[in-house]
């Protein structure tokens, strides 16, 4: 019998010449991607990481049975409760914009299954296709023992079906990113930048962080689910790769749109839970570190290495390290009735390590908090409303999010007019990538045009139904208010 | 650099590993039968420490995305383009002692593909 290194390359490379259909009516443009290239071109496509079909179904099985031993083991509601208030909203958070993009996913990989150029990527891709559905599935799975306890937590599967605004930006960036884009596209938003560049970020610092807090259940999950994302995320390299040797100009584009946007996703989604959501003493880096380490360098070194540039923005980003997460964190906090999880108020020992972390910038924000902390001790616990917002706020119309551009003195708000419309970016890039696309983009409709059009309510309180929020589950402050060191100093 | 006491061979069994930090460099000692192996605990493919993840017969697998590697000698199994970065080590009266040279830590050892 043959050994597994002696067959493995005749099963991988399965291509034939099509002899009574053009190559181009298999592979059209529009769906498999630009540029457009022979077969003879794809044929040197590598993956270095290889697996057969076989090896696969045995590794899956293994993982899917390690997965359910941590979940009989520590994975019940009583399990949960033990946690801190904070850290179980950040989980709320996560499994909310996890789950279903996961499942967005499956319809990528399944599209480059089908029209990738080259047998071997377009088995890969089934194999990540199936590795996405485990990741839809797994979440779903842990969280859905845990509606029970806490209906926030039924906005695991409810959020990408809602019209919450971080839903609506959510589906804005997955969408085009997962559901819409050809496999070149997908390969390069995707592969490359999201899941080489910034899924480590989550995957191995947040789940640093989950063991620092004894959460071993999330920190299962987000290992199992990390061990499948080299696999299929090594499809980036090698397209991309070929999108640099034909079209260098469109490679780089793609990699400054998708890093661009992929970081206003993980600030927000990640930056939450390690600056504020993970309790102090389990956090081991600030969002700042683990960016650092874990994107910045490693990503700074890919495009070295296939001779593309740093993004046009890259000071910009740089600066938004800073100062981004923060921003939207104090917006969201004073609109934390529009979410679905609740927000922890960074007390002194929070603020003076977020001063050690961010010491550039945090003196802009600290102010924000000192007052915000201060109208609680006006209202007393329980009175959430005085600690928050009343009208409805502008949102970028790339985006999506807040505009929270720039820092609390200077804001990066830029606005263009197109036709009879006006648009607001939070930043200068994210209108640069509507203005490279903007027949993409310019019909959605974001919060505030859907209040002038009438199709949403302009009140903050109606608003939130439109939001498919309601007392039980709109976001509050995690303590209501009842913090040890606010009564503390207040004597 | 000179060699470096790092433990007793004893407290390193047959068919185990173990991960040990000396000035700053991350070191993996590994041992299969009687013969003991030193590299650099970090995975070639991102940096995670090889001593996280597994040693099954000979192969070393990382815990992070499963790239594996021949225990004896550092060589990438999947993907093949990678190694791992070896130290000399000998036994002097019962100790595991280690070479460990003075490159940065962090250097990272992934062949072009």
């Amino acid at each position: 019998m043959l050994k597994r290194d002696d067959w493995l390359d005749l099963a991988r490379k399965l291509d034939w010449d099509f002899s009574y259909v053009e190559e181009r009516e298999v592979f059209p443009e529009e769906i498999s991607g630009s540029p457009w290239l022979t077969a003879e071109t794809w044929k040197d496509w590598d993956e270095p990481y290889r697996t057969s079909y076989t090896e696969y179904v045995k590794n899956q099985s293994i993982k899917e049975a390690s997965v359910h031993a941590v979940r009989d083991a520590v994975g019940k509601v009583e399990d949960f409760q033990k946690h801190d208030p904070s850290w179980i909203n950040g989980l709320k958070l996560h499994a909310a914009t996890l789950a279903l993009a996961e499942f967005a996913a499956v319809v990528g990989n399944l599209r480059a299954a089908r029209f990738g150029r080259d047998s071997a990527w377009r088995t890969t891709a089934l194999l990540g296709a199936l590795d996405e559905l485990r990741h839809a599935q797994i979440p779903l799975l842990i969280m859905h023992e845990l509606v029970r306890w806490d209906p926030q937590f039924d906005w695991t599967h409810k959020f990408f079906h809602t019209n919450n605004w971080i839903a609506i930006a959510g589906r804005h960036l997955v969408d085009e990113l997962l559901i819409t884009s050809d496999p070149m596209e997908f390969a390069v938003g995707t592969n490359f930048v999201f899941e080489t560049g910034f899924t480590n970020l989550q995957f191995i610092g947040l789940s640093t962080m989950a063991h620092a807090a004894g959460d071993r259940m999330f920190e299962k999950m987000v290992k199992s689910i990390q061990t499948d994302e080299a696999r299929h995320a090594q499809i980036g390299h090698p397209v991309l790769q070929k999108i640099i040797a034909h079209d260098p100009k469109r490679a780089q584009y793609l990699v400054d749109k998708w890093f661009w946007r992929n970081w206003l996703f993980f600030a927000v989604i990640t930056g939450f839970s390690m600056d504020y959501l993970t309790p102090l003493k389990h956090r081991t880096q600030s969002f700042k570190e683990f960016m650092q380490e874990w994107v910045l360098d490693q990503f700074k070194r890919s495009l070295e290495e296939m001779g593309l540039a740093l993004p046009w923005y890259w000071q910009q980003f740089l600066d938004a390290i800073d100062t981004y997460h923060h921003m939207v964190y104090a917006s969201a906090y004073t609109y934390r009735a529009t979410t679905w999880f609740n927000f922890a108020l960074p007390g002194p020992e929070e603020r003076t390590w977020l001063q050690e972390k961010y010491a550039k910038t945090w003196p802009l924000f600290d102010p924000i908090w000192e007052q915000i902390t201060n109208r609680w001790r006006k209202s007393g616990p329980g009175v959430e409303w005085y600690t928050h917002g009343a009208t409805p706020v502008t949102f970028c119309n790339l985006c999506q999010l807040v505009l929270c551009g720039g820092s609390p003195e200077r804001n990066s708000a830029e606005v263009i007019t197109r036709g009879a419309r006006k648009y607001v970016f939070c930043s200068k890039p994210c209108r640069w990538i509507f203005e490279s696309e903007p027949e993409r983009y310019e019909h959605h409709k974001d919060v505030v045009m859907r209040i002038l059009s009438g199709e949403a309510p302009g009140n903050l309180f109606e608003l939130l139904r439109y939001f498919d929020l309601t007392p039980s589950i709109w976001g509050k402050d995690v303590a209501g208010g009842r913090y040890p060191w606010m009564q503390l100093s207040k004597g | 650099m000179a060699f470096q006491k790092i433990m007793p061979v004893d407290e390193l069994w047959q068919g185990d590993m173990i991960g040990c930090e000396i000035e700053g460099t991350k070191v993996l000692l590994v041992r299969i039968d009687e013969t003991i192996y030193a590299y650099e605990d970090r995975c070639a493919h991102l940096g995670v420490a090889i001593s996280e993840g597994l040693l099954q017969d000979d192969v070393l697998t990382c815990c992070a995305h499963f790239y594996s590697y021949d225990a004896r000698t550092g060589q990438g199994i999947n993907p093949r383009s990678v190694c791992l970065r070896p130290f000399d080590v000998k036994i002097v009266d019962g100790n595991i002692l280690v070479d460990i040279p003075p490159n940065p830590p962090g250097t990272h050892h992934e062949a072009n593909t």
